[in-house]
């Protein structure tokens, strides 16, 4: 097991230094720079362009970058002038966890429990009930589920804040949304493993010790059903993050996607690269720990000590 | 003998998208204590349904019980609630099932699988449920059972599983063990270890068996009484002795054929095995369901359902051939005419 | 007894095999039997008809309004600014009801969302008026005349005195003037709704209505559901092709070679799609072949992965290991063989990379990502319906409509292909 962990570490910080390398030659592969705006004088862009390290050649550009990379430096931002992307990073990407968690809480219980009803009500009018919702779930892009929400729940009912601010039930509006396509997932891929679950030869066992109904889904049916769904927990939690700057833009929250997507339209270079990388840091730590955590859970891999495929 | 249990006139279908599927048809018989009852088809007789049947584990829908009844110490299973039925099941009627490797759940220690049902049924709690259980596992021959009780299925091999089986159907002592085919998925050495433990078990707590089997061979060893079905219906029933020696039914004659012996050397040496295959049961044929596959088939089989004709006391079959009309045809069988052959032999002496 | 049977009957006539073997069900082919069980999926076949619908109307629709209207999807007409498909001259406003009086001591109660008028008054006395069919107003739809409707008050009119004064004074309007289309007032909760008559009309030359700069939005929506499918067939079709490639060639071979390519994959599928889309795309120009180009670079992994599990399994499975010891070449293995037989996940897969494909281009354009201005994609049509959904949410209604129902009927008729091309299912 220990050793199982290690090689994900390693392939972990491979994968890490693949993509940061990739990122870092994608930026520099651009016929401009962020200093190319005609009206700057030559002698002003030539001082930026010192100040940025950008006058060095690329090679040694990367040595540095990777180097500062190492120390958790991800260099300063050219759009706040000042700041560090790290010290953006740190204010903002809490209130995208702040949506993120919540998504992923909502679409976890909701999914789980729509998936569960579903199967156990196989092809009755629960079953195709949470089939459409899982559809639609699918079918309606968060950028169109996102303003609707807002109009019909914020606008028209008054249900709920239309922007978030410092209150939980402003976050309300915008976690549904996020979660909306994960929760779909989830309910798809659980109805779909409890059904195999519910055909297998041991709840027929479960069912001829006198168990009622209740006590084989609790006790047999959905902690086996619900193990394919760990795995899946990582991707998830990637999508979530991803999916949040289109939701943090709807719905006016200053979290990180929301730098993101300025950034980007700004050619702010070592915010995109720094978000890119704490994004791609993020998503492969999650689908660690959630592997790792798998191999504790199942009892067939915590004993044989093999994890994964 | 005590009658524990009286199958009357069963009939299951099964309701599928093409229509209905008779899987059961017309079918009844006793169980009485303490004895071991042996239902014997090849798969697709309506044998598992019918085993299922008695602890009502089809699922409905699509499975429709649509006559008969099934009286256990005289009261309908049939009309049962499914809170009045979840009291009868694992604790009056116990059930070990083919596979072994499936059939426990990985993600619960064995022990705790054990448990379940005692805790269900009897209302024991903690260290006094775990004390019957390893009890259990002590009476099924799990070595080192203290260590055992907290490990996984996969930590045990099939036998073992088998054996882990067994106990969680004994364990709240039932009147009845249904076994559906239990030997099935395992190694042939340990097939005998397994009906071994069966035996010694139902001497030790009395529990009347009822053993699902297509396995003629393993039904010798251990059954005093054998049904024989095929195409959903019960084709010929008698003691173990009836259906071996002086079987009246083509089919057993087919089955009892296709049953490797050491003993008896065939011409060519091959096994027989009995050509084409069992009927739909979407549309099941209106004579005798074997009439197709029957070497010995006349024109009534194929228009009429055969009457089950007694042969001998407890012997029944249902074949033409023992109508008074029919041509004289002998069981064919060796196993029959070896027998003859001995009682022609003490009797000339 | 011996009546009922003839003896005839008891004679032997032997086994009648063939009747206990027949068949009776018609052998059909893989793809036959596919496509029946497909035709019998209600769902899928709809799914099929809504998008044969979408797609059509994709090619045709600018190409009618072009023909009738002479509408293309950048053609402005400021004075046709924001039309709805439904046009309508009536109005309904809810004012808050101390915007429109002054309250003494009777503030209402807003907290409990309960509010009694029943003894309000105000606290002044004087006019109270409203301006009907003001063409400066933002929902003006062409109004002849400007009418305006006055009242005094004193302050012992109560709030239904008031309200009732109102009424009367509509009715006066409507009596001297046939043209005046008449108002009524009504409070509800604690406002007052005032509603216009009028008349609604379909809005004959833009069925779908008009965007903020007079555009017509149908010609837009087709215009836009061309780009937006030509940019999803072409990435799916292209990601395809070096998928199966990729993969058949990692399967195929196996051992070594394999390990390295499917390593690759997995990095590469570590990072979610969408970071390497918006970085290739701050790098590109955005525009439809950026696009497509940034989809097909992202999305290709994971129909490699498919692919090769394919392959894999065909590989080793009986047929072919029986193919190869008869000497059957390597290319007839392949192509009698493989690509026939891993044809049926392929062609799922086709089927559900399609809505993601739009997906994807919906989301780059709403970040501001997408194809430019003036150029229409549904993402794009949906960013610009956002923004003023509130006031005319059909400019979001519609796109949103196209792009859930393309993405719903993918689905669904994706579905309908994996059950009706899963070989196990078969019956």
């Amino acid at each position: 097991m220990l050793k199982y962990i290690l090689k994900r570490l390693l392939m972990a910080f491979a994968t890490l230094w693949v993509i940061s390398t990739l990122t870092f030659i994608l930026m520099h592969a651009l016929p401009n720079d962020p200093f190319t705006d005609p009206k700057l004088k030559p002698e002003v862009r030539q001082a930026l362009r010192v100040k940025y390290g950008l006058d060095k050649p690329v090679p040694e550009q990367y040595v540095i970058y990777m180097k500062n990379l190492l120390k958790g430096d991800l260099g300063t931002s050219i759009k706040y002038p000042g700041r560090s992307v790290t010290d953006i990073i740190a204010e903002s990407f809490p209130k995208s966890f702040a949506l993120g968690w919540r998504a992923l809480v909502i679409a976890v219980v909701f999914g789980l429990i729509l998936g569960v009803i579903a199967a156990l009500n196989h092809q009755k009018t629960l079953d195709y009930l949470s089939i459409i919702i899982a559809i639609v779930g699918v079918s309606i892009p968060s950028i169109i589920l996102g303003p609707i929400l807002a109009y019909f729940f914020g606008v028209k009912l008054g249900w709920f804040p239309v922007t978030v601010d410092k209150t939980q039930i402003s976050l309300f509006l915008p976690s549904l949304t996020l979660a909306m396509s994960s929760l779909a997932t989830i309910s798809r891929l659980m109805r779909t493993t409890t059904l195999e679950v519910l055909g297998q030869d041991y709840i027929s066992t479960a069912k001829a010790k006198g168990l009622s109904k209740l006590q084989i889904v609790l006790r047999h049916v959905l902690r086996n059903a619900v193990m394919p769904i760990i795995t899946i927990l990582g991707p998830l939690f990637a999508a979530l993050i991803t999916g949040s700057i289109v939701v943090e833009k709807i719905f006016a929250v200053a979290g990180l996607g929301e730098y993101f997507v300025s950034t980007i339209t700004e050619q702010d270079y070592p915010m995109i690269m720094g978000i890119t990388i704490f994004y791609a840091a993020l998503i492969i730590l999650s689908i660690l720990v959630v592997d790792i955590l798998y191999g504790f859970i199942d009892p067939r891999l915590r004993i044989s000590g093999k994890g994964g495929k | 003998m005590k009658k524990i249990l009286e199958v009357r006139n069963l009939e299951v279908s099964f309701d599928t998208y093409a229509g209905e599927v008779q899987a059961v048809r017309d079918v009844s018989f006793n169980l009485y204590e303490g004895e071991t009852l042996a239902i014997v088809g090849e798969s697709g007789s309506g044998k598992s349904v019918t085993a299922k049947s008695l602890m009502r584990l089809n699922p409905e829908p699509p499975a429709r019980y649509k006559g008969g009844e099934i009286l256990f110490y005289g009261e309908n299973i049939l009309n049962k609630k499914e809170k009045e039925m979840q009291e009868i099941r694992g604790s009056k009627i116990g059930m070990i099932f083919q596979d072994p490797m499936t059939s426990l759940n990985p993600t619960m220690t064995v022990g705790k699988q054990i448990m379940e049902a005692l805790i269900k049924h009897q209302k024991v709690k903690g260290s006094k449920a775990r004390e019957t259980a390893l009890e259990m596992l002590r009476m099924v021959q799990i070595p080192n059972p203290e260590k055992r009780f907290d490990e996984y299925p996969h930590q045990f091999s099939g036998g073992m599983r088998q054996r882990v089986m067994i106990a969680i159907a004994l364990v709240c002592n039932p009147q009845i063990l249904i076994a559906d085919e239990p030997t099935t998925a395992l190694d042939v050495t340990i097939q005998a270890q397994i009906l071994d433990l069966m035996k010694d078990l139902q001497d030790k707590i009395n529990t009347s068996i009822i053993l699902i089997t297509h396995d003629l061979g393993v039904v010798a060893h251990s059954a005093q009484r054998i049904i024989v079905m095929y195409g959903g219906k019960i084709v010929e029933s008698g003691s173990t002795d009836q259906i071996f020696y002086k079987s009246r039914h083509p089919y057993t004659w087919g089955l009892l054929n296709s049953v490797p012996r050491l003993d008896i050397k065939k011409e060519d040496g091959r096994l027989d095995s009995i050509e084409g295959t069992p009927p739909d049961l979407f549309a099941p044929p209106q004579g005798c369901p074997f009439a197709d596959r029957c070497e010995y088939a006349m024109e009534i089989c194929r228009k009429k359902m055969p009457p089950k004709f007694e042969i001998e006391e407890n012997q029944h079959s249902a074949c033409w051939l023992n109508h008074e009309f029919a041509p004289k045809v002998d069981n064919p069988t060796q196993i029959a005419k070896s027998l003859q052959k001995k009682e022609v032999q003490s009797n000339e002496k | 007894m011996n009546t009922e049977f003839d003896k005839n009957e008891f004679k032997h006539i032997g086994k009648n095999l063939k009747a206990s073997q027949e068949i009776k069900r018609p052998s059909l082919s893989y793809w036959q039997d596919a496509y029946r069980r497909l035709k019998k999926n209600k769902v899928a076949m709809l799914s099929f008809w809504i998008l044969l619908v979408l797609i059509t109307m994709s090619i045709i629709g600018p190409i009618i309004t072009k023909n009738l209207y002479g509408h293309t999807y950048e053609s402005q007409n400021l004075a046709e600014q924001n039309q709805t498909p439904i046009m309508s001259n009536a109005r309904s406003i809810s004012l808050l009801a101390n915007d429109v009086f002054d309250y003494d001591k009777h503030v209402p109660n807003y907290r409990k969302n309960k509010t009694t008028f029943k003894n309000v008054r105000l606290k002044s006395p004087g006019k109270i008026g409203f301006k009907i069919g003001n063409a400066a107003d933002e929902s003006w739809q062409g109004d002849k005349k400007e009418y305006e409707l006055m009242i005094e008050v004193s302050s012992t009119d109560t709030w239904n005195s008031i309200i009732e004064k109102l009424n009367n004074e509509g009715q006066r309007l409507l009596n001297e003037d046939p043209d005046f289309r008449g108002i009524s007032f009504e409070k509800k909760g604690n406002s007052l709704v005032i509603k216009t008559v009028g008349q609604k009309w379909f809005n004959s030359t833009h069925w779908f209505g008009t965007d903020e700069f007079g555009r017509d939005l149908f010609t837009r929506l087709w215009e836009g559901g061309r780009i937006s499918f030509f940019i999803a067939f072409i990435s799916v079709f292209i990601t395809s092709v070096f998928g199966i490639i990729y993969g058949g060639i990692s399967g195929y071979i196996g051992g070594r070679i394999d390990d390295i390519l499917m390593r690759i994959v997995e990095i590469l599928m570590t990072v979610p799609d969408m970071l390497y889309t918006i970085l290739l795309l701050t790098v590109m120009d955005p525009g439809i072949k950026p696009i497509s180009i940034v989809l097909i670079v992202t999305g290709w992994m994971g129909t490699a992965r498919i692919v090769r599990g394919e392959v894999m399994r065909l590989k080793h499975s009986e047929y072919v290991v029986a193919a190869k010891t008869l000497g059957a070449s390597t290319k007839k293995i392949v192509f009698q063989h493989l690509i026939p037989n891993a044809m049926g996940p392929i062609i799922v897969n086709m089927t559900m990379m399609i809505p993601k494909m739009i997906f994807a281009e919906a989301f780059l354009s709403f970040i501001g990502l997408g194809v430019p201005v003036p150029y229409a994609s549904w993402g794009s049509l949906a960013n610009q319906g956002a923004k003023i959904f509130r006031q005319f949410p059909h400019q979001l209604l519609i796109p949103a409509i196209a792009i859930s129902l393309t993405m719903f009927a993918f689905n669904l008729l994706g579905d309908g292909l994996r059950d009706a091309l899963d070989p196990r299912l078969r019956k």
